[in-house]
């Protein structure tokens, strides 16, 4: 029983880190209609900035949360402006590949400025702590990324949904020009997205951080499960991003501990083609 | 957030708009792109890469005159190793040895008077890139001999090109032996890397003695994890021990957490380790965080990941043929002149200090052969070459071209520094049923 309990909470805590990480993405797809193919390489930048604020200035990377949401945050404004909107009026290959070249450019700039050792944070306050309740083991560093990112998502959520300013970003996202006759400014509002897309996942990469070790190549693990859940959910549905994150944390959970966990991604990537083979669209996509 | 149609000109989504299908499509080929990542990342610094150096040859003739200066036509000696990509920090260690030992035969007059020059290439990690660089080395740049490889994976690639142009590899990463196969015997191969025996063998009575005799085993899900618990299981045959499970991860793993419930069901003595890369240093962080206190035995625990990573190295059992704790007067002059050349805090690690006894190695060889560098000719001479290197005296066992190496056990203490607890010289390579002699 505590076998299952465990592997249950195990699903939970990565569900929801999984599910921060891929609001981010679709976010800025739902609004700007473009894939961010550097969407790992965001969460690697955030790693760095917590990095750097613990190592250099001794900021513990909860403290450190802020700069690396504002660091990617910056990243995200700073990439949509300098390459993403002239590509917006390229070709499709040109706006597929201009964030595929992030990507690249992006994991260049690490390695050179950070060169490609694996560094670990030391002495973060969260990794001394854990909670025990009986057999069951919560990790603080775990369980913090798990509230943490439910938090965040949640205010994504609120923000989007409840806001004027969310309105004008729903509006944007289904009619650029109509929102435009609203006295809405779709660039500002695509600006936005990209805001939004990499402060939340600098949210996540700081609480990542706590737990994993950064380099240049950490993002590629993080940029391929996203897509997979943003697929999984509906390109565009926070809601769906969120349900498929936690069945991708709870499947890779539950399938590395009581089947061979060598064989774990296959189940994921056997539900995922399993989806798409009947509903395409995705879990809460629509048509 | 829901999508409509709109019919503007003005969208700027509007021309060739990225809808979802093809999105889809797009992202099936997204994996496979992202894993090209490296490649074309390696396609772009070739120009960095492909330095052709001698060393400080051309300071070698300092107006002292102390050194003799190498002045022959060069031998060429080739590099190819993990420059980027996953194993970019082992492989810069590596070359950085290489290049060490490049430089000082150079400033002392060379091999038999002739300066080597080196000619460095990234695999990338990638089998297809090591294929298509080891094939550069022998047919364009013509070297006489290959130095390098971490993979097993890579390894392979280059045995694929390099014996059928009769070029020997001195491969210097410890690996699975026998359980490689044919190509472990192969008459161009000299390993200079430590293989299951003189690893495994000497480490588990020490631990048997001084830890327990129950293992669990986790590993990344590939030949050398795999070989080594089978290595292991056997000499427990011998110990009266056992491994209670074994568990393998893909490589690039980022979560543990459902090996850790294992873990406390299993009441094991001793956890063994053969992760490699960031997923060891991802383990053992949420190892402590799991607050898991069984032994860890890691067998690619290095000086560089421990001074790095001090926190969740701490208490790391580990066996190499190199460690930086090693005292001995190679050892001082070996450490001295690599932090010159790459920082005072850096570390060479058991793979690099394998780099650099090949190159020494090589030249002793040659020079046995009387300068010449036809394989047929300095090949046989390997085994009569002893070299005194930084980890002791080694030597090349001539039926199976594998190092005679010493093995040295170590245990990560709380500063990052590795202990050594015990040693074993001159442990002699098992390779079954291979004669090259």
């Amino acid at each position: 029983m505590s076998d299952l309990i465990q592997t249950f909470v195990n699903g939970l805590m990565l569900g929801s880190v999984l599910a921060l990480v891929a609001v981010g993405l679709t976010v800025i797809y739902g609004v700007v209609d473009i894939v961010n193919f550097a969407h790992g390489e965001f969460v690697m930048a955030g790693m760095y900035a917590t990095f750097v604020a613990s190592s250099q200035f001794g900021f513990d990377p909860l403290l450190a949360m802020p700069v690396s949401a504002a660091v990617v945050g910056l990243i995200g404004v700073l990439s949509f402006f300098t390459f993403v909107r002239p590509a917006m009026r390229g070709t499709l290959l040109s706006q597929i590949f201009v964030t595929f070249g992030l990507m690249i450019f992006m994991r260049g700039v690490a390695q050179t400025l950070f060169g490609s050792n694996f560094e670990t944070i030391q002495g973060a306050w969260l990794s001394s702590q854990r909670i025990t309740i009986g057999d069951i083991v919560m990790p603080g560093p775990q369980l913090a990324a798990a509230v943490g990112s439910l938090v965040c998502t949640g205010a994504i959520g609120w923000f989007i949904y409840r806001t004027t300013t969310g309105k004008a970003l729903q509006a944007t996202s289904q009619d650029p020009d109509a929102a435009l006759m609203m006295g809405i400014n779709p660039n500002k509002m695509f600006g936005l997205a990209w805001l939004i897309g990499g402060a939340s996942t600098g949210v996540a990469a700081a609480l990542v951080a706590n737990y994993q070790p950064v380099h240049p190549n950490v993002g590629l693990a993080f940029g391929l499960t996203a897509f997979v859940i943003v697929a999984l959910g509906g390109f565009g549905s926070i809601g769906g991003a969120f349900l498929a994150a936690f069945a991708v944390g709870m499947l890779e959970n539950f399938s590395a501990f009581y089947g061979d966990s060598a064989y774990k991604q296959v189940w994921i990537f056997g539900l995922f083609i399993l989806v798409m083979l009947f509903r395409p669209q995705g879990l809460l996509g629509r048509a | 957030m829901s999508k409509s149609n709109n019919n503007s000109i003005e969208d700027p989504r509007e021309s060739n708009k990225l809808g979802r299908r093809l999105v889809l499509k797009t992202g099936l080929g997204f994996g496979a792109a992202a894993a090209l990542a490296p490649v074309l990342a390696a396609c772009s610094s070739d120009a960095a890469d492909e330095t052709s150096n001698t060393g400080s040859n051309d300071t070698a003739t300092s107006p002292d005159g102390t050194p003799a200066e190498a002045t022959g036509d060069p031998i060429k000696v080739g590099y190819i190793g993990d420059l980027t990509g996953v194993l970019a920090q082992q492989g810069q260690i590596q070359l950085n040895c290489f290049e060490l030992a490049v430089k000082q035969i150079n400033e002392s007059g060379g091999i038999g008077g002739r300066p080597i020059e080196a000619v460095t290439e990234d695999t990338a990690s990638d089998s297809a890139q090591a294929i298509e660089k080891s094939t550069k080395l022998a047919l364009e740049d013509e070297v006489v001999t290959v130095i390098g490889g971490i993979t097993s994976s890579v390894r392979e690639a280059a045995l694929t090109v390099l014996p059928n142009e009769k070029i020997p590899f001195f491969y210097t990463t410890f690996y699975e032996g026998a359980a490689a196969g044919a190509t472990a015997c192969d008459e161009y191969l000299i390993a200079t890397g430590q293989i299951p025996n003189q690893q495994v063998a000497p480490l588990v009575p020490y631990l048997s003695e001084n830890v327990g005799k129950k293992y669990i085993v986790v590993g990344n899900d590939y030949i050398w994890p795999r070989g080594m618990t089978e290595v292991l299981e056997e000499l427990l045959v011998e110990e009266g021990g056992e491994v209670v499970s074994s568990t393998y991860f893909p490589l690039g793993t980022t979560d543990f957490g459902p090996f850790f419930k294992e873990l406390a069901d299993a009441d094991a003595d001793i956890c063994w380790v053969t992760l490699v890369g960031s997923d060891q240093d991802t383990f053992l962080q949420q190892y402590k965080q799991f607050g898991a206190t069984t032994q860890i035995v890691s067998l690619s625990m290095n000086d560089d990941i421990a001074a790095t990573n001090p926190e969740i190295s701490e208490g790391v059992i580990t066996v190499q043929n190199y460690l930086a704790g090693i005292e001995s007067g190679n050892n001082t002059k070996f450490l001295e002149e690599y932090r010159a050349e790459n920082g005072a805090d850096t570390f060479p690690i058991a793979i690099g200090e394998g780099a650099y006894n090949s190159v020494y190695l090589f030249k002793g060889a040659v020079e046995a052969a009387d300068g010449s560098t036809d394989p047929t000719d300095w090949i046989p001479k390997l085994s009569g070459v002893s070299f005194d290197s930084p980890s002791g005296s080694i030597g090349i066992d001539a039926d199976t071209q594998h190092a005679i190496t010493n093995s040295y056990i170590g245990k990560v203490g709380a500063d990052g520094v590795i202990e050594i607890l015990d040693e074993e010289k001159a442990v002699v390579p098992v390779v079954e049923g291979c004669i090259l002699s």
